[in-house]
């Protein structure tokens, strides 16, 4: 198979893309790959992408992450450029990018994109995050299992990590909801705040002007300190 | 084939049957063949606003029923030949009456009509879904007041639900009290577009003319009076017809001069 080499460099194991026709075609060979190499990968592994193609880079590479992923492997890097002719195990990287997704990654279903007003009682329920393009009119609710991110007005019910998740966070442009609700921690929020984010501390809920410091690099999980 | 339109607000007392009424006036005095549909079964208001309290003979029920044909149970107005009226059943409920029924009457009146009007009862449950059921276009009606915003939002996204585009929806704004705008004990105009997301189609000053013309059962249009509130509804006919008419300012709305203003502006020149 042309298209997909599976080698363990000096970065770790990469999987080399080459080229390809269709997709199908391309998952079929990494598919056939891996288990030409049964035994040598666990899952969680975690490898390196490279892809030669670098238009085609731009169009498909989520595609070919996610069905790495899906196999089971974390993809750490991805790499534009192609195996040393000569030196088999060396590698000619034009392009590197980190993928930062697989250290600090939460998925649970896609990202549900709202792009209109809840009205009252009107409600977004989804079992992953929400990100609501619109106002939340008073009356209207957010029901997610993950993050709610309110692009404009939050005047409604806001209920995020509903199965469980006290990492869970809400943001709002205008942070005025009825009720806040983070995994099982209920509040409220006295005075209307902007640009706000609502997370999980000590075991309760706190509302706080985003700060991207506070929030930014420094910190390993939102809210605790390093 | 007419344009179907409901008033609709879901706070009730904001001036639907009122403007039911005056609206279909003003449009019927422009010569078209405007219908008016009474769907408030069991507390019918229209037919008073109107004054055709005493020339109902069979109502919106008796059609619904098959007991006769719609064209047999229209009042036409005294007046304006063009104008008339469905009424309201005052002994029987809403549940009387299916979303259904809503359709096919309102079908069988299409071909003879230019606009009807649908003046829906406060409220969301049956007697909504009735009144909304055969209509084009809704004309959300309220006041500057936040519990019939809040009303009126829910009734939006409730008209959103069962499949009612955005450029179908629009706001009239009622009751609207200039001064106390200005003084900033009213919303304005802005607070109530970006509460509720939609244009504004028209807005209506408070007037005590209205309370008269009611009582009266006389419309404004034809009440000879108050020359600023047939400006008014003009604007929104006008609206309706098609025509970019510009929405009035604060000054267009503010209160003709009161005898206590004009005392006052005496004194201020002194």
């Amino acid at each position: 198979m042309g298209s997909v080499d599976l080698r363990m460099t000096k970065r770790g194991v990469v999987l080399f893309v080459e080229k390809y026709g269709d997709l199908a075609q391309l998952f079929a060979d990494i598919t056939n790959k891996f288990s030409q190499l049964n035994g040598f990968f666990t899952q969680g592994d975690k490898i390196s992408v490279m892809i030669k193609d670098r238009e085609k880079y731009s169009k498909d590479i989520t595609e070919i992450v996610s069905f790495v992923e899906k196999m089971g492997f974390k993809v750490g890097e991805i790499l534009v450029g192609e195996m040393n002719k000569k030196t088999p195990n060396k590698l000619s990287v034009k392009q590197k990018m980190k993928v930062v997704e697989s250290e600090n990654f939460q998925q649970l279903n896609p990202t549900k994109v709202v792009k209109k007003t809840v009205r009252s009682g009107q409600a977004v329920i989804h079992d992953g995050d929400v990100i609501l393009v619109g106002n939340l009119n008073s009356g209207g609710e957010v029901i997610s299992a993950g993050n709610v991110m309110i692009l404009g007005e939050a005047r409604g019910v806001i209920r995020a990590g509903v199965k469980g998740d006290e990492d869970a966070l809400i943001f709002a442009i205008t942070m005025s909801p009825e009720l806040i609700q983070i995994a099982n921690h209920v509040s409220h929020v006295p005075e209307s705040i902007e640009n706000a984010m609502a997370y999980v501390r000590n075991g309760k809920v706190v509302v706080e002007k985003y700060d991207n410091i506070k929030f930014g690099v420094g910190r390993d999980q939102i809210g605790k300190e390093r | 084939m007419a344009k179907v339109y409901v008033l609709t607000s879901g706070k009730g007392g904001v001036g639907k049957t009122t403007l039911a009424a005056n609206l279909g006036t003003a449009m019927a005095l422009k010569g078209e063949r405007v219908a008016l549909i009474d769907a408030d079964i069991g507390l019918k208001n229209l037919d008073v606003v109107m004054g055709l309290e005493n020339r109902i003979v069979y109502t919106l029920i008796d059609v619904a029923n098959g007991k006769v044909h719609v064209f047999d149970a229209l009042v036409r107005h005294k007046q304006l030949k063009n104008l008339s009226l469905l009424p309201a059943s005052q002994i029987a409920t809403k549940e009387m009456i299916s979303p259904d029924d809503m359709k096919r009457i309102i079908g069988e009146m299409k071909e003879r009509f230019d606009y009807i009007f649908v003046d829906c009862p406060a409220g969301i449950e049956r007697g909504f879904r009735n009144a909304v059921a055969g209509a084009d276009e809704a004309l959300i009606v309220t006041t500057p007041e936040l519990p019939a915003i809040t009303d009126a939002d829910r009734v939006i996204g409730l008209l959103e639900n069962m499949g009612f585009e955005d450029d179908k929806i629009h706001l009239i704004v009622n009751r609207f009290k200039a001064h106390m705008v200005r003084n900033g004990d009213m919303l304005n105009i802005d607070d109530i577009k970006s509460a509720l997301s939609i244009e504004v189609m028209g807005i209506v000053p408070d007037s005590e003319e209205v309370i008269i013309s009611t009582n009266k059962g006389v419309p404004l249009s034809l009440n000879g009076a108050d020359g600023r509130m047939n400006k008014i509804l003009d604007g929104i006919v006008r609206r309706l017809e098609g025509e970019d008419v510009p929405i009035p300012n604060l000054n267009d709305l503010a209160e003709k001069n009161s005898l206590w203003n004009v005392i006052k502006s005496l004194f201020r020149h002194r």
